[in-house]
Formats: C-alpha cells, structure tokens, sequence
C-alpha cells in the first residue's frame, strides 16, 4: 500500500515537474514534509549532499525519500514513477515529432506553464536558503537570516558576473567554507 | 575421398554463384542485425559514463553529450541535439531522462530508450544511497552542519541564477511577469498544494497563450 502510494505521488511529481531539477524542490519538499519532521530536515541536508553526487538532483531526492518511506523498493518505486511521465512523453514525441512540432496547442501548453516554472524556483530558493534558517530563529529580521540573505545576494552577484565563469564544484566549496565561518 | 570433397566444394561454389545476389543480401541483414545489437551495450555504457560524470546540472549534460554522441560517435549531428535538448528543458520531468529517451529511442526503438534511460540515472541512484547511508551520523557534527548550512545558502544563489536565465526565455509580456509573480505568491504566501497551484498557474498561461495565437491568427487574416 505504502509503495503504491508513494508510487502515485512520484509520478504526479515526474508529470508535473516543468523546469527540471531545482524546480522540483517545493513538490519533493511537501512530499518529505508529509512524511514527517525528521524526514524533512533529513532532506534538506540530501539537497546538499546531492551538490557532490554527478547526475540529475530529482533522482538523489526520490532515490532518498522512497528508501526512507520503504527500504529499498520504496526507492526503486520512486524513482522508477518519477522518470515514468516524461520517459513516456519523450518517447511519444519521438515517434510523432513532425507534428508535434507544428501543433500550436502544445507549443502554447508548454509556454505557457513557463513563468509558473518561475515561481517554482523562486520557492524553491526560499525552501533550500532562507527556510531551514527562519525556522531557527523564527523572525525574518535575525541575524543568521539577514547574514544568509547577504551570502546569497553575494553568490548571486558572482555568478552573474560575464568575465568570470566560476565551476559549480568550487562554488560550493567556498560556500561550505562562508558556512563554516560565518553560520 | 578427395575427389568426393571437391566435388562437394564444387557444389557448394554452384549453388552459392546461382543464388549469390540472395546469399549475400542475407548474409547483409544479418550483419547489419548484429551491428545493431552490438551498439546496445555501447548506448548503456555511453549513458553510463555520462550518468557518472554529470556534476553540477544541466549545462555540464549538454556538453557531455555533445562529446560523447556527436562528436565520438555520430549517433546525431549538432542541430538534432540541440532540438532534443530544447524539447527536453520544455517537457516536464527529468531533463537528462528525457535527453537520453530520446536519443536512445532515435538509435535503438524503445528498447535503447529503456537502456539509456536506466544507465543515466543508475549512478546517482546508487550513489546517493550509499553516501546518506555511510555519512548520515558524520552529519550531526557541528562543522559539518555549518558547512551544510553554507553549500544550502550557495544552492539557493544557483537556484536565482537559474531562475534568471530561465526567465530571459520564459517572460515576454507583462501578462507573463505578472503570472510569474502570481505563482511566486501563492507558493510563498499560502499553504496551497504545490500541483495545485501549478496546474492553476499552467492552465492560466495555456488559455491566455491560445487566446493570444487566435487573436495573432485572425490579425494576420484581415491583413
């Protein structure tokens, strides 16, 4: 029952996800939030762990919570149901992608759920950032959270920069070091 | 005895001059069966190694298969990649697995889509649940949290970099600012179910987008 279940919700996850990996946080977010606090402090820390391990994030998170929710088939369930839609999909666009290509119907589903990716993103930023911090502290203007604001606004502006390219890996390191330092 | 062999030998010749245009088309298909097979195991391992060395998202998975399946390999030329991969950002779902669907269902039919697929997401499924496992109790330490809480804030500046580049392609009118910020909002500012608001906020951007294309359709019939 409970793979069944967890089955459904991944795949509602990989049918509905727009946007790829970060934009999935708020709805892999409430799913570990459904089950339970621990799992959802657990899974923040996952969202930081995954930065290391190569491959899509949407795979760590279901990988981690279905094995979480039901041992090792929990996990396969998952993530087998969260790759199931878009598989599905691809494989239809695929076979039809003439006509795919020329249907205006689809072209303006598919634009038009992209500003709603924004926000997703926009959540999904405030989950992973400035939440796990305001929920310490309970008060938007402590100062862990005006300095987390602060450190993001600063890694922000770096990667915005055009002359220098800053790898993903180094990023995170010197974050980890912000962390150790400042937090 | 030997001149039985020959004659044998000789037969055999007959037989393979008078059917050998049939002889040889069959001798093609089958080749050209097994090469096909053959290239089975080389999509798996090429998604594999792609599976294996995608740090850091999306740009890095561009890359890798530009390298690995344009340039090593010739399954595709570079417009067809970049084709794939701007379906792929659309659709919903794991952007790599609908990439490797793709190109895997192009090489192989639905079994090379299956193939590719399950080879791309095998590591970090393995790794990620071998790394929670082994680290989970080193996490308690307090440097490590402090280090944690560091990457997580440097994830969230990734994230608003994201957020604006894909808001470069995503925001064209005000109407799509405006249903951008509507999102934002309800996702923030409300408990509502996330699937909820995203159908809502979707199904707005897919009316006002069939509206604006009828209205654009009729503009250009009067002209």
């Amino acid at each position: 029952m409970a793979l069944i279940n967890l089955f459904m919700v991944f795949m509602k996850i990989g049918a509905l996800g727009f946007g790829g990996g970060y934009a999935m946080i708020p709805f892999l977010e409430a799913e570990a939030a459904a089950h339970g606090r621990v799992l959802l402090e657990n899974y923040i820390k996952v969202i930081a762990m995954a930065q290391v391990v190569p491959g899509p994030f949407a795979v760590d998170s279901s990988a981690y919570i279905g094995f979480e929710a039901a041992g090792i088939p929990g996990a396969l369930a998952a993530t087998f149901a969260i790759c199931l839609p878009s598989f599905a999909a691809s494989v239809i666009i695929s076979k039809f992608y003439a006509q795919f290509k020329t249907n205006t119907g689809i072209k303006a589903l598919l634009d038009g759920v992209k500003p709603a990716v924004l926000g997703l993103l926009a959540s999904a930023a405030y989950i992973i950032g400035v939440k796990p911090l305001y929920e310490l502290s309970h008060s938007l203007a402590s100062l862990t959270v005006l300095k987390a604001f602060l450190a993001i606004a600063c890694g922000y502006f770096a990667l915005t920069q055009k002359r220098v390219r800053i790898g993903t890996l180094a990023f995170l390191t010197v974050f980890a070091l912000v962390g150790i330092l400042f937090f | 005895m030997f001149c039985r062999r020959r004659n044998f030998v000789v037969l055999i010749l007959f037989c393979y001059n008078n059917h050998r245009e049939r002889f040889e088309k069959q001798l093609g298909e089958v080749a050209e069966v097994v090469m096909k097979a053959m290239e089975l195991p080389e999509l798996f391992a090429v998604f594999l190694k792609i599976g294996c060395l995608a740090f850091g998202g999306g740009y890095t998975v561009i890359a890798l298969l530009q390298k690995e399946t344009v340039e090593a390999r010739g399954w595709l030329d570079n417009n067809e990649l970049t084709d794939i991969m701007a379906i792929s950002q659309t659709l919903p779902g794991i952007i790599t697995v609908n990439a490797a669907t793709m190109i895997g269902y192009r090489r192989q039919g639905l079994v090379g889509a299956t193939l590719a697929t399950a080879a791309s997401i095998l590591p970090t499924f393995i790794l990620i649940l071998v790394l929670t496992h082994m680290a989970w109790g080193f996490t308690d330490n307090p440097l490590v949290r402090k280090a944690f809480t560091g990457i997580l804030l440097g994830v969230a500046a990734l994230i608003l970099n994201t957020l604006r580049k894909t808001g470069k392609t995503a925001v064209n009118t005000y109407a799509d600012g405006l249903l951008a910020l509507f999102t934002t909002v309800l996702l923030l500012g409300t408990g509502l179910n996330v699937a909820l608001v995203i159908l809502l906020a979707g199904g707005l951007g897919w009316v006002k987008n069939l509206y604006a294309e009828k209205r654009g359709a009729k503009k250009h019939g009067t002209d």
